[in-house]
């Protein structure tokens, strides 16, 4: 099924959000302005943004280390975001979780988890708490192609399958997990083709096309939502930074300059994305709006998380327990 | 995904020879022997539980008899027939099952952990999946050491479910390690039936996955086990990689020693069945007969298998138990040295 007008609008507009969104905060977490470490979505915003608009915004989803894009994509609002990479009070986790846990629960993000694998087993909870419910919610649960390995998607994927749970397991396939490629790593490179071992649909994506990625995940999210059980969708995608922006891989270059060469000119998400629209009559003037309202919108956010306050040292113990105990006094 | 079906019958074809159907019958005559009168004897009082083999000796057997000596084995809680499936004397398995200093882990085991190393185990392990990594590294080691064994895996249904399964297969397939990944699905994780509990019920298919053959084969067949596992350690061996082979078998007995299972998780006739008609004991009796060895020539085998494990018992009875002094020892390959009030 095609994207209609005002979906494409919004595809474009949430793709660039990612875009900007990642290109400022790099920026300033190479001046400083935002501690631990920054691990970039440029590149994979079709993967992520044409999945997000197959889903309601009631249906739930869990992320990865790589965590901005996540939230942006499923219409996040920016401000709180960039509050969280600079470790505020106002930040989306109140300034506990930094970079890689931007869970904005307003638009249905159960959480992000730096632990590679972690959200596969969370996705399937909220599966099941879906069944048990007697909701028609769905959850998306993202992860990339290192986490594949981990023992936690192979146990899960069994139970999502043996249960119909209503999941979509959505394999970002950036190509290296940090610096190990697929061939180095998988006895079978095709993610999508270990869907088979669960008796489930696997199914492969250019994920640098939002239309074709929204394509396959609405369809996955209909079977789901009739109780037919979960779909793994492998989206062929590209991180065009380092793993982690500044990261210093020590031995000999681990991806040819041409390939990140060919991904930036030629198969750029949101470049081709914008010829396509360019080509079904969107006028250079309605993309260049959205383009200016986006730029303004990052500005927005960061003059926000830099006029916020830092968490207050004796807020310490706050937000650890749902029933806190006694905290001692500092 | 490969499915043998009864066409693979064919001893010659399984390229199991007269004296391998032999051995094959004693050694699950031993199995099968050594597990009941190891029930009886934990009924007795004489030892706390164990998890028998018994039904599942085709599998077990015929997937020893294609290894070499020096070829790895780990193995699983049920771990009795493993050992005696791969040649091992049954005296130190029996003495270890009553915890004596004659055991071949000297006691400090039991019935979980009969890795007899002179037969290649590297390891009997009760935790559930706990193997596969383990046969993993024994292949890594086989690589590095650029030597010409193969390491054997023996897992159950309920494993396969284990994410360690996923890691280490993908691990073996990517570095063409010379594994054999073997599944003893006996259809049951205590009483937890595999249409309960796997998204898809043929384990073999899961080969698919990472990119390895995968193979059902009659684990109540011991040519048909023979021969499948034969072709996955030629295959290991000519560094093609890990092959995983999904036996399917049947347990005689419940899933340990006294359970009481509160649900009927299988059904009377189900059981009766296996029993009645797919013992591969009584399977592999008749093809013998039919391949013209003679009934004396059988019953002598089963006499002396018979005495090995009367044997078995006596030799264990009569051990003594550890000394409580050494019970320190070993822990560690340098060991600490604890000071006298420490020890008992």
């Amino acid at each position: 099924m095609p994207l209609s007008k005002t979906q494409q609008t919004e595809a474009y507009r949430r793709m660039l959000r990612i875009r900007r969104f990642e290109e400022e905060g790099t920026r300033l977490f190479m001046e400083g302005a935002i501690p631990g470490a920054y691990h970039g979505s440029i590149g994979q915003e079709a993967a992520i943004v044409g999945a997000c608009l197959a889903l309601s915004d009631r249906d739930a989803m869990t992320g990865t280390h790589r965590s901005h894009g996540h939230p942006i994509g499923k219409g996040a609002d920016l401000k709180a975001l960039m509050a969280e990479l600079m470790g505020k009070q106002t930040g989306i986790c109140k300034g506990r979780g930094g970079s890689m846990h931007l869970a904005d629960h307003s638009v249905g993000i159960i959480s992000e988890s730096a632990i590679v694998g972690g959200g596969i087993p969370l996705a399937t909870g909220v599966g099941l708490s879906a069944r048990v419910r007697k909701t028609d919610q769905v959850c998306l649960c993202f992860f990339g192609d290192g986490a594949v390995n981990q023992g936690t998607f192979h146990e899960a994927i069994n139970m999502g399958a043996l249960w119909h749970l209503p999941v979509i397991y959505f394999c970002e396939n950036n190509g290296y997990a940090i610096i190990t490629s697929l061939a180095d790593s998988h006895g079978q490179p095709s993610v999508a083709a270990r869907a088979s071992a669960y008796g489930i649909p696997g199914v492969l994506v250019d994920g640098q096309d939002v239309t074709a990625v929204f394509d396959v995940t609405r369809t996955a999210v209909e079977r789901a939502r009739r109780g037919e059980g979960p779909t793994l969708i492998e989206a062929k995608t590209y991180r065009y930074d380092e793993h982690n922006v500044g990261l210093r891989a020590p031995r000999k270059p681990y991806r040819p300059p041409e390939e990140l060469e060919e991904y930036r000119t030629r198969r750029d998400p949101i470049a081709l994305f914008r010829q396509a629209l360019l080509k079904e009559g969107f006028s250079d003037a309605d993309l260049k709006r959205i383009e200016n309202e986006v730029a303004e919108a990052v500005r927005e956010a960061i003059r926000f998380a830099q006029a916020s306050p830092l968490p207050t040292p004796d807020t310490l113990f706050d937000y650890m327990y749902s029933n806190p105990p006694p905290t001692p006094n500092l | 995904m490969r499915q043998l079906d009864a066409s693979n019958n064919d001893p010659q074809k399984n390229g199991l020879t007269r004296e391998l159907a032999l051995t094959g019958y004693r050694r699950m005559l031993r199995i099968r022997w050594f597990e009941e009168e190891a029930m009886r004897r934990a009924t007795a009082g004489e030892f706390s539980g164990m998890h028998s083999s018994s039904g599942q000796e085709a599998a077990i057997v015929g997937a020893c008899l294609a290894l070499r000596d020096d070829d790895y084995i780990t193995g699983t809680h049920r771990s009795h027939g493993h050992p005696i499936g791969k040649g091992a004397d049954l005296k130190p398995l029996m003495a270890e099952l009553y915890g004596k200093s004659t055991g071949i882990c000297k006691g400090r085991g039991g019935s979980m952990h009969l890795a007899d190393r002179r037969v290649g185990i590297i390891g009997e392990s009760a935790i559930v999946g706990g193997g596969i990594p383990l046969a993993t590294g024994a292949g890594l080691s086989i690589q590095v050491r650029g030597t010409d064994q193969v390491s054997l895996c023996f897992f159950g249904d309920g494993a396969a479910n284990q994410g360690t399964f996923g890691e280490s297969l993908n691990l073996a397939a990517i570095w063409k390690l010379p594994v054999i990944f073997f599944c003893e699905n006996n259809l049951y994780a205590i009483s937890t039936s595999v249409a309960r509990s796997h998204g898809q019920p043929d384990i073999a298919r899961r080969a698919a996955g990472f990119n390895m053959p995968g193979v059902i084969v009659d684990g109540q067949d011991l040519g048909q086990v023979h021969g499948v596992t034969a072709e996955a350690v030629q295959r290991a061996r000519s560094g093609e990689g890990p092959t995983l082979i999904e036996a399917k078998t049947y347990r005689f007995e419940e899933h340990c020693h006294n359970l009481q299972v509160p649900i009927a998780y299988r059904g009377a006739e189900e059981l009766e069945h296996y029993k009645s008609q797919r013992d591969p004991l009584q399977l592999h009796r008749a093809l013998l007969l039919k391949d013209a060895v003679t009934e004396i020539a059988i019953a002598s085998i089963e006499q002396e298998v018979a005495a090995e494990v009367a044997e078995a018992v006596r030799f264990a009875r009569e051990s003594p138990l550890p000394d409580p002094q050494d019970v320190y020892e070993y822990l560690f390959s340098q060991p600490i040295h604890y000071p006298p009030e420490a020890v008992p």
